[in-house]
């Protein structure tokens, strides 16, 4: 094995980057895969929490930094699926406490005993995304439809394509027709014309991934979620299969028409 | 001014401007940080614009040195080169590569005097200015590409944009009120030339290539369709 590693940042605070991160860590250990996920949000880890794992850490990513403990020893296995692990991140340090180069060993590490690395990152552009970004093979970037979101993502795509780390491929999330066809919010389209990267999920607003959230149960475990399967469409397109892009239902035909801004891409 | 071979620091309005000209850059970079580190209490807190010459350099040896002086609470907030790699990759960093265009040549001048360009030479930026890029020049500045939202062009002379220009865009910067700036689509956040700041517009539909100037103190936006001799 030769694990690809995935990072899932965003620039601006609170679009779903977290959230984003455990539900295609389950969807693509549900596909079979050995995947692990590291929480890079140094002293203000939640992934845990999402994954519901919260009460299982003993160790964190700076104890393998620095070293007092072997990574096998950090990484938490989810009960609910064979092949997923976490490495919850320190509650109590700072991002300081981890470099760039320590990710990119610990990831090399992993390399040749996992399928998938997916890296959740802390908003913002600061060291803490530095690290993140280091050992990526590929760069997912988050956004919402809004306005500031959409600002935020451009400039990390820039900064992601400064680094040779690009290009970086897109996911935008909350995602609410409703709001759309009013014209309150932007459209996909308007977000794609903008960032102009290609898009590889479409997430719907729902408010089930709150509440799975808090039950530390993501949604993408549970068989009858739309917004699931959206996520599992994302594992998907990342194995490099085409997936369409999911109709929202009842909701008009402004999915079909995000469909048909990748042709090539995806359907 | 000190001087040691590799190293020249002096103090500017801004802050400490440090020459590291020559030299192979492992050996300057180093070279800088035992100075920083050998003098703590003068460097503490300092804002730093480094000068490197024509050395091309990577945004990883950028952000190399940019950390390693953070965390020796130094910032780095600009680079100033003549290699345009190393002055597009510390845009992206979101570093200054010019300390400010004085505004001195605009306030020296009786109010209705032109101020002619010096500008003949053009920067060419060949791709979209995402948001958090500042591309700022006393030559005319050429994109071809778009300009995001968020994202600033300031120039001496003209501004031409070969994609959508919905950033913010300054020409003239220095007074010259006979330049304009065009785009393919001219959806400014803000447009401005010389102190002139051009009201918000209304787009609907399909745009054309427009072009911004002033006449008789008024701003005006027209096709950019004909030759004008401007
Ligand atoms: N598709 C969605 N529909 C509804 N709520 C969502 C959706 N995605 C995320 N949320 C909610 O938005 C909030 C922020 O999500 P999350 O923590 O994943 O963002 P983040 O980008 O990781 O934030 P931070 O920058 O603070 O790390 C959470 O309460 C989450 O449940
Ligand atoms: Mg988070």
């Amino acid at each position: 094995m030769a694990a690809i590693v995935v990072t899932i940042t965003s620039g601006k605070g609170g679009v779903g980057k977290t959230t984003t991160t455990a539900n295609l860590a389950v969807a693509l250990a549900e596909d079979g895969f050995k995947v692990v996920c590291i929480d890079g949000d140094i002293g203000l880890r939640n992934l845990d929490v999402v994954l519901g794992l919260e009460n299982r850490i003993v160790y964190d990513l700076v104890d393998i930094v620095e070293n007092r403990c072997r990574i096998r020893q950090a990484m938490i296995r989810d009960k609910r699926l064979e092949e997923l692990y976490l490495i919850p991140a320190a509650q109590t340090r700072d991002k300081s406490a981890v470099s760039p180069s320590d990710m990119i060993r610990v990831c090399d590490e992993l390399r040749s005993e996992v399928d998938y690395i997916i890296i959740d990152s802390p908003a913002g552009i600061e060291r803490g995304f530095r690290n993140t970004i280091a050992p990526a093979d590929i760069i997912l970037v988050v956004t919402n439809p809004e306005v500031s979101a959409v600002r935020d993502a451009d400039r990390i795509i820039g900064l992601v394509e400064a680094e040779e780390k690009g290009p970086a491929k897109l996911i935008i999330n909350r995602v609410n027709p409703g709001l759309t066809k009013r014209g309150d919010m932007l459209t996909p389209e308007d977000v794609v014309e903008l960032l102009a990267i290609e898009l590889i999920g479409v997430i719907p607003d729902d408010e089930n991934v709150v509440i799975s959230t808090n039950r530390g149960q993501p949604v993408a475990l549970d068989p009858k979620s739309k917004t699931g399967q959206a996520f599992k469409n994302i594992a998907k397109r990342l194995q490099g299969q085409t997936v369409p892009f999911m109709q929202l239902e009842d909701k008009g035909d402004f999915m079909s028409k995000v469909a048909g801004l990748f042709k090539q891409g995806g359907d | 001014m000190e001087n040691n071979g590799l190293i020249q620091i002096k103090g500017i309005r801004e802050g400490l401007l440090i020459s590291a000209e020559n030299g192979a850059w492992d050996d300057r970079a180093a070279e800088l940080l035992i100075m920083v580190k050998q003098r703590e209490s003068f460097f503490k807190g300092a804002r730093v614009c480094l000068d490197v010459s024509e050395t091309p350099l990577r945004v990883k040896q950028i952000t190399q040195l940019r950390d390693q002086l953070s965390d020796l609470d130094v910032t780095l907030w600009a680079i100033l080169s003549t290699s345009e790699t190393t002055e597009n990759n510390a845009r992206v960093l979101g570093l200054e590569t010019a300390l400010p265009v004085k505004k001195e040549t605009i306030e020296s001048k009786e109010s209705n005097e032109r101020v002619e360009s010096t500008a003949e030479k053009a920067v060419l930026v060949n791709k979209t200015l995402r948001a958090g890029y500042k591309v700022e020049s006393l030559d005319h500045v050429i994109i071809v590409g778009d300009v995001n939202p968020g994202a600033e062009i300031v120039s001496a002379g003209n501004i031409i944009v070969w994609g959508k220009l919905k950033g913010s865009a300054i020409a003239g910067v220095q007074g010259n009120m006979k330049s304009t700036i065009c785009a393919l689509e001219l959806r400014p956040t803000q447009l401005r030339i010389g102190e002139k700041v051009f009201p918000p517009q209304q787009k609907k539909g399909k745009t054309f290539p427009e072009v911004a100037y002033i006449e008789n103190d008024d701003c005006k936006i027209e096709l950019w369709n004909k030759e004008k001799g401007r």
